[in-house]
Parts: structure tokens; C-alpha cells; sequence
């Protein structure tokens, strides 16, 4: 049994095929320009940290906080890191 | 409990496993910091496997029947309130983890930590970007699945023109043959910040129609290679050639060549900016070469 006081930072990581699944985990669905969309509210589209539309091809993962979603294009994924980093 | 407690229970629970009464591992007794959700075989006879020495566990989901695998998933984005702290797709995370492995210690640290006081502000991403690239650059292997071109298409869809000149700097390794030992020589010769910025900022604007001479070049080729380039870019509509060349060798190569354009261009104009062992020189000429039956 893992020590339940001693709170790790896990980082879950999932085969590409399985990306549709994991967006409807998170609460979204696509619409019909491959944006990720809020389930409950299909007007409002998922936007990046970076200010940018979540697009379901290209979707990389989420971060924990405030549900913060990221675009799997190279400069995405170096603010994602800055965000896993700053707290590992 | 944590998310490797709550998987393990729910793959022990009576009804969850497409092939039931077959897990036979006993819950991490490491702390885990890595679940790794594949999608394998259904009748897969271990869908858990423990990694202790990556503090990991794979899992594979395809061994839950549908609505396990359902709850699996829900457990985990709401771990996300609790141990979790994200959740990346595979590929995605071998490029963060590439970053991450980079930025820490290093030639690439070290680049970094030496430029940042030196480019603009906006210029940093680009560059980390552009040393992503240049890693798969030198391996020739793509980075979680992406291939040199897919990064720079990235860098360049993101970034503009300027990602483009920076990332072309880099997969060429300019940045470690010239711009960071002219970084050097700028600030040992008492330049200002503001004055070294305004020179590499020159370099990065023009690099596209610079010519940066290697080290290992020989005098004739780096002739050559200029005249080659100063009709490259006359065809570009640049009536300009920056030459730019690090240690004694050079300057005495691209002095050289001053002598050599002198010869085969009416109208040539140079500016020679050397500081130590740093030179560039700035050529100018008339879209016309010399014709010797007309002299």
C-alpha cells in the first residue's frame, strides 16, 4: 500500500487512441470544426492557456488546477512543461 | 486513498475485468509517480504491471470491460483534485519530458541561461523551441513523433518569420558557433547590454541572407561560398551580403574575400565591424558584376 499521507505528483499518461475517451472523462466533446467543447454547454469552446482554441486532433492533455487544457504543437508543450515543472 | 489505491480496487472489483479472477499483483508498494494508460490486448493476463524502479504502472484499460473503463477515467480526472497533477498523452509527453530533460542541465541550460539577458524577451520561447528542434535535428529521430519538419512547422505557424530565422539558426548551429561566442566577445570588449542586444538582434533579422563562416573553412571556399551567396541574394532583391566570422582565422579569411569581391564587383561597398577576434563585414554591390571585356 502506498504511504496515503504522502501525497505524489502522478502524472497520468494515455495512448493516443484512447484521446477520445479521455476528453469526455474531462467533460468535452468536439464540435463540428474539431474544437473541444464544454459537454454541459456545447456553445463554449476549451481555450489554451495560451489563448488558443483546443482542437480535438491536436489535443495533448490537461493540467490540475482549473482544468487548464494544452494543444500538442511544439511551443504548447514547452508552457505545459513550465507548468508540470514549476510544481514537481 | 490515492489513484494507484482506487485503480487497484477498482481492478479487483468482482465484474470490472473482461477476464475476471486474473489480476495477481499486489497494490505498489512504492510511491507512484507515473500511470501509464495503454491500450493493449482485451485478454491481456497482466493488465497492471509494476515498474518500482520508474515509480511507474501501466495499465491497460482495454482489459476493463466498457463502463469500468468509463469509471477508470472518471477516477482519474477527479484525482486530479487529489494526486494527480495531469494528465498528457503519451507522445506529447516524451516532447515535455525531452524539454524538461534539456532545460535542466547541459549544453542547453547553458545557452539558455547565457542568452536570456542578451535577446528579447519574446525571443526565448523561440529559441527553446528552436533547441527542441535542433536535438531532433542532430539525432535524425523525431521527437515524440514528430519529425524535424512537424517542429518547424510548429515553431513557424506559431512564431512567424522570426521563429523561422531562429529556427533555421539553430538546426544550422549557429547559435553555438556564432552567436554565442560573438556573445562573449561583445561583452568582454565593454559593449553595453543594450548595445550586444541591438547586434544579435542584427544577426537573428539578417541571418537568412548572412553568410556565418564555419571555423573549419578554408579561404577559398569561404570565397566561394560568398560569391555564391551575394547572387543568391541578388535574385532575392538584396543588394547586401553580411559576413559574419569568429577567431583569427576567419577575419583573416573574410579580409580576404573583401580583396576577392573587390575584384568581381563594380561599385562594391564594405563596413567592417571587428571587434578582437569577431568580424563582420557588410558588403554592398550593384546588381552588375564586371565584365572584363568592358574594363
Amino acid at each position: 500500500m502506498t504511504d496515503p499521507k504522502k501525497k505524489n505528483k502522478i502524472v497520468v499518461t494515455f495512448d493516443k487512441s484512447l484521446k477520445t475517451k479521455v476528453i469526455e472523462a474531462l467533460g468535452y466533446s468536439e464540435d463540428k470544426d474539431d474544437c473541444l467543447v464544454d459537454i454541459k454547454n456545447p456553445t463554449q469552446r476549451a481555450i489554451s492557456p495560451d489563448g488558443l482554441e483546443v482542437v480535438a486532433d491536436k489535443f495533448a492533455g490537461a493540467k490540475k488546477g482549473s482544468l487548464l487544457l494544452y494543444n500538442s504543437d511544439l511551443p504548447s508543450l514547452i508552457k505545459f512543461s513550465d507548468k508540470l515543472c514549476v510544481e514537481k | 486513498m490515492g489513484l494507484a489505491d482506487k485503480i487497484f480496487d477498482l481492478f479487483q472489483h468482482k465484474g470490472s475485468l473482461i477476464n475476471v479472477n486474473i489480476l495477481n499483483v499486489s497494490n505498489p508498494t512504492f510511491n507512484v509517480e507515473q500511470v501509464n494508460v495503454v491500450n493493449g490486448n482485451p485478454a491481456d493476463p497482466t493488465p497492471i504491471v509494476l515498474n518500482p524502479s520508474k515509480k511507474s504502472i501501466d495499465v491497460n484499460i482495454n482489459a476493463l470491460k466498457p463502463k469500468a473503463q468509463e469509471k477508470f477515467l472518471k477516477k482519474i480526472v477527479q484525482s486530479m483534485n487529489d494526486d494527480v497533477d495531469a494528465i498528457v498523452e503519451k507522445d506529447s509527453y516524451q516532447v515535455i519530458e525531452t524539454v524538461k530533460k534539456g532545460e535542466r542541465a547541459g549544453p542547453i541550460k547553458a545557452e539558455l541561461d547565457e542568452l536570456r539577458t542578451y535577446l528579447p524577451e519574446g525571443d526565448m520561447p523561440i529559441l527553446r523551441a528552436g533547441l527542441v528542434l535542433r536535438s531532433a535535428f542532430v539525432t535524425g529521430q523525431p521527437i515524440g513523433g514528430k519529425t524535424v519538419k512537424d517542429l518547424k512547422d510548429d515553431i513557424r505557424l506559431r512564431y512567424g518569420d522570426r521563429g523561422n530565422k531562429i529556427a533555421n539558426m539553430c538546426t544550422a548551429g549557429y547559435f553555438e558557433t556564432l552567436v554565442i561566442p560573438c556573445l562573449r566577445i561583445l561583452k568582454n570588449s565593454g559593449k553595453t547590454v543594450p548595445e550586444i542586444k541591438k547586434e544579435l538582434n542584427f544577426i537573428i533579422e539578417e541571418s537568412a541572407f548572412a553568410f556565418f563562416v564555419p571555423s573549419s573553412m578554408k579561404e577559398k571556399d569561404v570565397c566561394e561560398k560568398a560569391i555564391a551567396k551575394i547572387e543568391s541574394n541578388k535574385q532575392s532583391g538584396k543588394p547586401y551580403l553580411n559576413v559574419h566570422g569568429i577567431g583569427l582565422k576567419n577575419v583573416k579569411s573574410i579580409r580576404a574575400l573583401k580583396e576577392v569581391v573587390k575584384e568581381e564587383y563594380s561599385n562594391a561597398n564594405f563596413e567592417e565591424n571587428s571587434v578582437n577576434e569577431y568580424i563582420n563585414l557588410i558588403i554592398t554591390f550593384s546588381t552588375h558584376k564586371k565584365i572584363d571585356s568592358l574594363v
